[in-house]
């Protein structure tokens, strides 16, 4: 049973080298994630991170199932997939919508008929994840792999929002937006199939758009975008750790509830001070 | 004789077709360097399409098209639908048409140039408000200033003021025929109003089948 003590004393937690990782990856993970759930968005293609967080656990199936490196095969079916959707885009814009759907249906059902045949409670662990199991050599993956997401964004920024406001308008004036859009596509799959794989596809899936949508209420500034969904999700991460931590809670699945409870607040003040405006008015 | 490349716009017999459908129709055509240029038809005749032909945003399934022009600007038609998700402000919209590839940019002359604009169109104090936050007329004037900060060779344009009002109508016209009498530069624009046209404006009528019309 757990003490009274320990339920209010939260800082215990730092004696912990596993908590110290935990916080770490966290940290991290905000970062990166809603720097690529503010693109995804601003291009219109909320639901691609969603999908491909999914697809991204087909193919840990496969990989389960097979026997060897999940993580790879996970790699490859999110870039196959991502490629796909931004091929239907392009060829048929007017479905994109459905073919999104489809493509998470087909992986969801691929990971259900493949789970039979893979150990369960190590597949159960690829789909909610868990931050306080997260080993070293992972940690230092998503390091590197943080840093090189910023570089990308940052060094692609102009043209990744440029695309995002008028893709014609780029390539009118001689830009290769395929080019680019595929580079994108490559970089958003991998990052999104190995943060998965570390930490959880759920946990992925929320931090790339829940705070995001924090962000699109309280900010008008491309900056002020990014840097307010990262403190959301920062605050998000910490909470949901300590208190996780706190009352034994499932990690993953407590953070989501932090980000989807600051999202609510946020709604419900922007909610209140739009109608003390109209009011005045 | 001068070293100077004559810019122009050459289209000979250029058809295009939509899926199964064909939308432009054996059209050939001159535009040359300094012309403003209408694009006038009914719904449906395929003048958005001939654009983006000019533009090289589509290819023709037959014929050619030569655009020699270095800098161009296209202004698509409004379609701002997703943009309410969009992060950025419309200081920093304008600014992407000074900077928009990759590895590049902004510097302080930059930002000053892109005040001047934005004081310039009559925008500066809408510049903190995002896109979905303004009216019609004046997401309009931001997309103009978007594609004008550059100073563009060739601007081509498909229906900038449709659906806003007559005041901002008459804005943007003159700011279009102030721009091309500074610069020289070529302007293609599409509308369904010939009041939106300048008087040196040459007309280009597309038929229903995608044909361009002699008068």
């Amino acid at each position: 049973m757990i003490s009274l003590l320990e339920i209010i004393n939260p800082f215990e937690a730092f004696q912990y080298s596993f908590f110290l990782r935990a916080l770490l990856v966290v940290a991290l993970l905000s970062l990166v994630l809603p720097i690529i759930g503010v693109r995804l968005s601003s291009k219109g293609f909320s639901m691609v991170a969603d999908t491909l967080s999914h697809t991204s656990l087909a193919g840990i199936a496969i990989g389960l199932v097979a026997g060897s490196m999940p993580l790879i095969y996970s790699i490859i079916f999110s870039i196959v997939a991502s490629l796909l959707i931004e091929l239907i885009r392009r060829k048929f814009p007017r479905q994109s919508e459905i073919a999104l759907a489809i493509i998470l249906s087909f992986s969801l059902g691929l990971t259900g008929i493949l789970s039979k045949f893979a150990p369960a409670s190590k597949f159960e662990s690829y789909l909610f994840g868990s931050l306080f199991t997260v080993n070293m050599n992972e940690v230092y993956i998503l390091i590197g792999l943080t840093a090189f997401v910023i570089l990308y964004e940052v060094m692609f920024y102009r043209s990744n929002l440029a695309i995002a406001f008028n893709e014609e308008e780029c390539k009118a004036n001689g830009m290769n937006v395929i080019l680019l859009s595929t580079i994108d596509t490559i970089i958003t799959s991998v990052m999104i199939a190995l943060a998965s794989n570390i930490v959880g596809s759920l946990l992925v899936t929320s931090f790339i758009s829940i705070p995001v949508a924090v962000s699109l209420k309280t900010s008008k500034s491309s900056l002020t975008c990014n840097i307010i969904s990262a403190v959301s999700s920062l605050i998000a991460g910490f909470l949901g750790l300590f208190i996780s931590f706190s009352f034994s809670l499932h990690v993953g699945g407590t953070i989501v509830m932090v980000n989807i409870f600051i999202l609510l607040v946020v709604l419900l003040v922007k909610g209140i001070s739009y109608k003390r405006k109209r009011k005045k008015i | 004789m001068s070293d100077k490349v004559v810019k122009k716009i050459e289209l000979d017999n250029v058809t295009f077709y939509y899926d199964d459908e064909k939308v432009i129709s054996n059209v050939s055509l001159e535009i040359n360097e300094g012309e403003f240029i209408g694009i006038v038809g009914d719904n449906g005749a395929g003048k958005s399409t001939l654009l983006k032909l000019i533009a090289k945003i589509r290819k023709p399934s037959f014929g050619k098209v030569e655009n020699n022009f270095t800098k161009v600007s296209y202004l698509s038609q409004i379609n701002m639908g997703k943009k309410n998700s969009f992060s950025a402000d419309i200081r920093e919209i304008v600014s992407l048409g000074l900077k928009k590839k990759p590895f590049t940019f902004m510097t302080k002359n930059d930002w000053k140039k892109v005040d001047e604009t934005l004081e310039h169109f009559g925008i500066k104090e809408i510049s903190k408000k995002r896109l979905d936050e303004v009216s019609g007329g004046q997401q309009e004037k931001v997309r103009l200033a978007e594609c004008l900060i550059n100073e563009p060779d060739l601007l081509l344009l498909d229906e900038p003021t449709s659906g806003i009002d007559i005041e901002t109508r008459e804005e943007i016209k003159e700011h279009l025929s102030h721009y091309q009498k500074r610069t020289n530069a070529t302007i293609v624009m599409i509308s369904h109003l010939k009041d939106d046209f300048p008087s040196q404006a040459r007309f280009i009528h597309l038929n229903s089948k995608g044909e361009i019309i002699n008068d």
